[in-house]
C-alpha cells in the first residue's frame, strides 16, 4: 500500500459503530469472552456504520469491552464506536469510546439519518481515500501496457531478472487521459498509473483497468523497486534495489466509474459548491 | 443472539433419531438393523464459520492448523480470512474444545488498507509450552516486497496482539511454513525450537530456500538465525515450498523444491525435491549439512531429480507448481515420508509419496501416486501410522469434483481412504488466487489426526460421505446457506473445514 495511506492510523478507526441499550454488566454473550469489569451485554438496537458482516446485527445482543472511558449502568442507551474481536456463536467488540445519548444535534442527525450502514462505512471511507490522496483526477484510460522493464526481459530471453513469487504484482500501466484534475497539481494532458494485473491474493482487489475505463482516479505515490538489475551476472544480489515512485490506484475505492453515484464524485460536487 | 429456527446439522442429534426409530422395532429386526448398520466413522469434520458470520461469502483458503499437544483440546488454525469488521487485525480461527466449535479472534497484526487480512500465513504449538506462533507475510508491503513475519502469544484466547518476534523485508519472501517443538533432550531441553521454511529472495546466488530458526522461541527476545539450506546453485532461485519437519529427538529435516530450469516466459521448469537434515536441531556449525548426496558430495539428498512443473500452471480452478511435503515419526526419527507434485504427460499432475528409513540417506521406490491430486499434507501417529491428505480433481467437465481425501497406511502399501468432502470443481467461481490454497495441513498428536482443507461450503449431506457439522446457518432441506436472520439466503464461497480422525 501506498506510504500515503497510512497518513491518517485507521487502526484507531472505527468500523462498527451502533446505538445500543446495556443488558447486563460484567458479563458476556459467549463462553469465550474473558469476562471484566469492562465487558458488558448490549442488545443492538440501530446499526449506524458497520461492514457487510455486522450490518444486520440489529435486535441482537453482543458483548461490548468498554474502553474504560465512561462507565455504564443497565438501562443505559449509548453509541459504540467500536472495533471487532472475537466472532463465535454470538460476537464481542472493542468499544474505542462509547457516549450516552444525549440531546445535542450530532446525535440527533447520527441517529436519524436512516440509510443503509454498510454505505455510510463505505462513504467514510472514500473520504479517508481521497484525503490521502496525492492526486485525484477524472478520466479516460487510452492505454494499457506492459511496463518497459518487461518488455526488455521478453526480447532478452527467458531468465527471471525479479524473483519469481506467486505475490508477484505483474505490473502494467495505465495510460489516462484527463479530463479534469480535481486534487494536486499536474499540466500534462496524460498520467501514468501503474497498476497490478495479478489476481493472487495481495492484489485480487486492486482495480484492474482497462482501456476504455472512464471515471474518476485517486492516485497515490507509491515507492516501487526500479530496473532489472536486482542481480548480477552470477545471480547475486550485489546492492541494494533501487526504487520510484509512481502513481497506483491500488485500493478498490480508489477508482471510480462516472456511471456511479455517490462516492467521489459527491465528494468533488461538494468542493465544487 | 434471539432464538431461531436451526437448520443445522448435528451429530449429536442424528444418532438420536436412529435411536428413537430403532427402539420402535422388534428385538429381532433390531438386532438385523445394528448389524446393518456401518461400523461409525471415528471422524469428526467442521465448518469452522461461526454462526455470527453467517452471512459471509469470503474465499477462506489455504488453511492451516496448529493443536496444542499439552492440551489438545486447543487448537488454533489459519486461512485468507479477513477480520469480519474490517479492522486492523487479521484473524485466527480458535477451539478450545477439541475442534467441535470455532471462533475467530483478530491478533495478527494487519491494515484496514490492506484488507484486514494476511498474505500467507502458517500456525504451530511449541509441545509443552502453550505458546503458538505464526509465520506470515504481512500487509503492506511496498511492491513486491513481500514482508516476513514470525510472530508469538502466549494466550491465543486474548485480545492482544501477536508479538512481532521477527521483521523482514529487504528483497521479499514467499510462503513462511512454520513449525515449532519443545525439546525432549540435549541443550535445548524444554526450549520452544522454532523453524520457519521460506523462500528469502535476499539469498545470494539464488539460494533462496532458507530455515529461519531461534533455539528458544519462548525466550523475551529470541534471536531468530537465517540458514540457506540450498548447496547447489540453482537456474535462478528455489520455488515456494519449504517445509521443516521437527523430532523431539534433536533432529529437524526440511524439503524444498530446488529449481534446476526454469523459463520466465513459458513457466515451465524441472526441479530437484531435496531433502535436509540437521542432528542438533539446527545449532550446527553448518546447519542443515548433515544429509550428504554421495553422488556430487554436497548437503542435500537429492531424493527426485528433474522433476517437471509449470509456474503457470492450473487444476482446475487452483494454480499449481510444485508441491512438497514431509512428515516423521515421532517414535523414531530415522523414518520419513515425502510427497511431491509433477507434471506428466498429457497434462496430468501427479501427487507421489515415498518413504525413507534410514534418515533420509535412501529412498524407497514410489509408494503411491494418485493423478491430478496436489497440496499433500501428513503426519505420522505414535503407532507410526501415516496419514495423508490431498485434494484431488474428479470427474469432467460440469460433473468435475474437488475431492479431499485422507488416507492412512502402517507400510506403505495398504492404504485406507476416507473421503471427507466431494463438491463441484467449478463453483464457487475464484475470487482470487490461490482458489483452495497452496498448501492445506494435517499433523498428528497421540494416535489422532488433526487436519483442515479448504472446499465448498454448500450444504449438501452428499457433499460429506462421512458427514459434517456446520456452525454457521443452512437449510439441509434446500441445501442453502442462510444468514444471521436464517432466512436470507447467502451465495456458496470457500470455506475451512476442520477435521479429526481417531487413530
Amino acid at each position: 500500500m501506498p506510504a500515503n495511506s497510512r497518513k491518517t492510523d485507521p487502526s484507531s478507526q472505527p468500523t462498527f459503530v451502533f446505538k445500543g441499550t446495556v443488558q447486563e454488566l460484567k458479563s458476556a454473550t459467549m463462553k469465550e469472552v474473558p469476562v471484566s469489569a469492562r465487558t458488558i451485554v448490549v442488545s443492538v438496537d440501530q446499526v449506524l456504520e458497520a461492514p457487510k458482516n455486522l450490518a444486520k446485527l440489529g435486535g441482537h445482543k453482543i458483548t461490548v469491552q468498554l474502553s474504560g472511558k465512561q462507565k455504564a449502568r443497565v438501562g443505559q442507551e449509548m453509541i459504540f464506536y467500536t472495533q471487532g474481536w472475537i466472532f463465535g456463536h454470538s460476537i464481542a467488540v472493542q468499544s474505542i469510546n462509547e457516549e450516552p445519548i444525549m440531546q445535542s444535534k450530532a446525535h440527533a442527525a447520527l441517529l436519524s439519518r436512516g440509510g443503509d450502514p454498510v454505505a455510510h462505512k463505505r462513504s467514510r471511507e472514500v473520504s479517508e481515500r481521497f484525503a490521502s490522496a496525492d492526486m485525484v483526477v477524472s478520466g479516460k484510460v487510452t492505454t494499457i501496457r506492459l511496463l518497459a522493464e518487461a518488455i526488455k526481459q521478453s526480447k532478452a530471453g527467458t531468465t527471471p531478472s525479479r524473483p519469481v513469487s506467486e505475490h508477484s504484482p505483474h505490473w502494467r500501466e495505465a495510460v489516462i487521459e484527463i479530463d479534469e484534475v480535481h486534487k494536486g497539481k499536474h499540466t500534462k494532458k496524460n498520467v501514468v498509473i501503474r497498476f497490478p494485473a495479478s489476481t493472487d491474493v495481495r492484489w485480487y482487489k486492486a482495480p484492474k483497468f482497462e482501456a476504455g475505463h472512464q471515471g474518476y482516479f485517486m492516485l497515490h505515490k507509491t515507492p516501487i523497486a526500479k530496473g532489472t538489475a536486482a542481480r548480477d551476472a552470477k545471480g547475486k544480489a550485489a546492492k541494494p534495489e533501487a526504487t520510484e515512485e509512481v502513481y497506483t490506484a491500488l485500493h478498490p475505492l480508489d477508482f471510480q466509474p462516472y456511471s456511479q453515484q455517490g462516492g467521489v464524485r459527491q465528494i468533488i460536487e461538494g468542493k465544487k459548491a | 443472539m434471539p432464538a431461531r429456527k436451526n437448520h443445522n446439522a448435528s451429530r449429536k442429534r442424528a444418532p438420536a433419531r436412529k435411536k428413537k426409530d430403532t427402539a420402535r422395532k422388534s428385538g429381532r429386526a433390531r438386532a438385523k438393523t445394528q448389524k446393518a448398520q456401518p461400523v461409525p466413522a471415528k471422524v469428526l469434520i467442521v465448518n469452522m464459520i461461526p454462526k455470527s458470520l453467517s452471512g459471509e461469502d469470503h474465499q477462506d483458503s489455504e488453511p492451516s492448523i496448529a493443536v496444542n499437544p499439552s492440551n489438545p483440546l486447543q487448537i488454533a488454525a489459519s486461512a485468507f480470512t479477513p477480520d469480519p469488521s474490517e479492522g486492523p487485525r487479521a484473524p485466527i480461527y480458535v477451539s478450545t474444545d477439541g475442534g467441535n466449535t470455532w471462533t475467530l479472534n483478530s491478533i495478527v497484526p494487519s491494515t484496514v488498507a490492506d484488507g484486514s487480512v494476511t498474505g500467507d500465513i502458517t500456525v504451530a504449538f511449541g509441545t509443552s509450552s502453550n505458546f503458538l506462533y505464526a509465520g506470515i507475510i504481512r500487509f503492506p508491503f511496498p511492491g513486491e516486497r513481500t514482508r516476513l513475519n514470525i510472530l508469538r502469544t502466549k494466550d491465543f484466547q486474548s485480545a492482544e496482539m501477536m508479538k512481532v518476534l521477527q521483521d523482514r523485508m529487504g528483497k521479499g519472501v514467499d510462503q513462511p511454513y512454520i513449525a515449532a517443538a519443545t525439546f525432549a533432550a540435549g541443550s535445548g531441553k524444554k526450549k520452544d525450537r522454532v523453524y520457519v521454511g521460506n523462500n528469502d529472495f535476499n539469498a545470494d546466488g539464488g539460494r533462496t530456500a532458507t530455515i529461519d530458526q531461534t533455539l528458544n522461541g519462548a525466550d523475551t527476545k529470541p534471536g531468530f538465525t537465517t540458514s540457506r539450506i540450498e548447496s547447489r546453485p540453482p537456474s535462478s532461485q528455489d520455488g515456494p515450498p519449504i517445509r521443516p519437519a521437527i523430532h523431539s529427538d534433536g533432529t529437524v529435516y526440511g524439503v524444498f523444491h530446488s529449481w534446476r530450469s526454469f523459463n520466465n516466459s513459458s513457466g515451465e521448469g524441472t526441479a530437484d525435491v531435496v531433502v535436509v537434515r540437521d542432528d542438533k536441531g539446527g545449532a550446527s556449525p553448518n546447519p542443515f549439512t548433515d544429509l550428504v548426496d554421495p553422488s556430487d558430495h554436497k548437503s542435500g539428498i537429492r531424493v527426485v531429480r528433474g522433476a517437471k512443473f509449470n509456474f503457470n500452471g492450473v487444476l482446475g480452478l487452483q494454480r499449481t507448481g510444485g508441491d512438497v511435503g514431509i512428515a516423521l515419526d515421532p517414535k523414531n526419527s530415522d523414518i520419513l515420508y515425502v510427497a511431491y507434485n509433477d507434471d506428466q504427460p498429457e497434462g496430468v499432475y501427479a501427487l507421489h509419496i515415498l518413504r525413507s528409513t534410514d534418515r533420509g540417506q535412501t529412498w524407497s521406490p514410489e509408494l503411491k501416486r494418485v493423478n491430478n491430486a496436489l497440496n499433500p499434507a501428513m503426519a505420522i501417529n505414535t503407532d507410526g501410522k501415516l496419514g495423508l491428505l490431498y485434494q484431488q480433481l474428479a470427474g469432467a467437465g460440469a460433473n468435475q469434483q474437488w475431492v479431499t481425501k485422507f488416507e492412512t497406511t502402517t507400510n506403505g502399501t495398504s492404504w485406507s481412504a476416507l473421503t471427507l468432502a466431494q463438491v463441484p470443481a467449478n463453483r464457487p467461481p475464484k475470487q482470487f488466487d490461490p482458489y483452495l490454497g497452496d498448501y492445506e495441513h494435517l499433523m498428528a498428536v497421540g494416535k489422532d489426526f488433526y487436519g483442515i482443507f479448504s472446499a465448498n461450503n454448500t450444504p449438501k449431506k452428499t457433499n460429506f460421505p462421512n458427514d459434517v457439522v456446520y456452525q454457521r446457518n443452512v437449510n439441509w432441506e434446500t441445501n442453502t446457506l442462510l444468514d444471521i436472520d436464517n432466512i436470507t439466503p447467502v451465495g456458496i464461497s470457500i470455506d475451512p473445514f476442520f477435521f479429526k480422525v481417531a487413530g
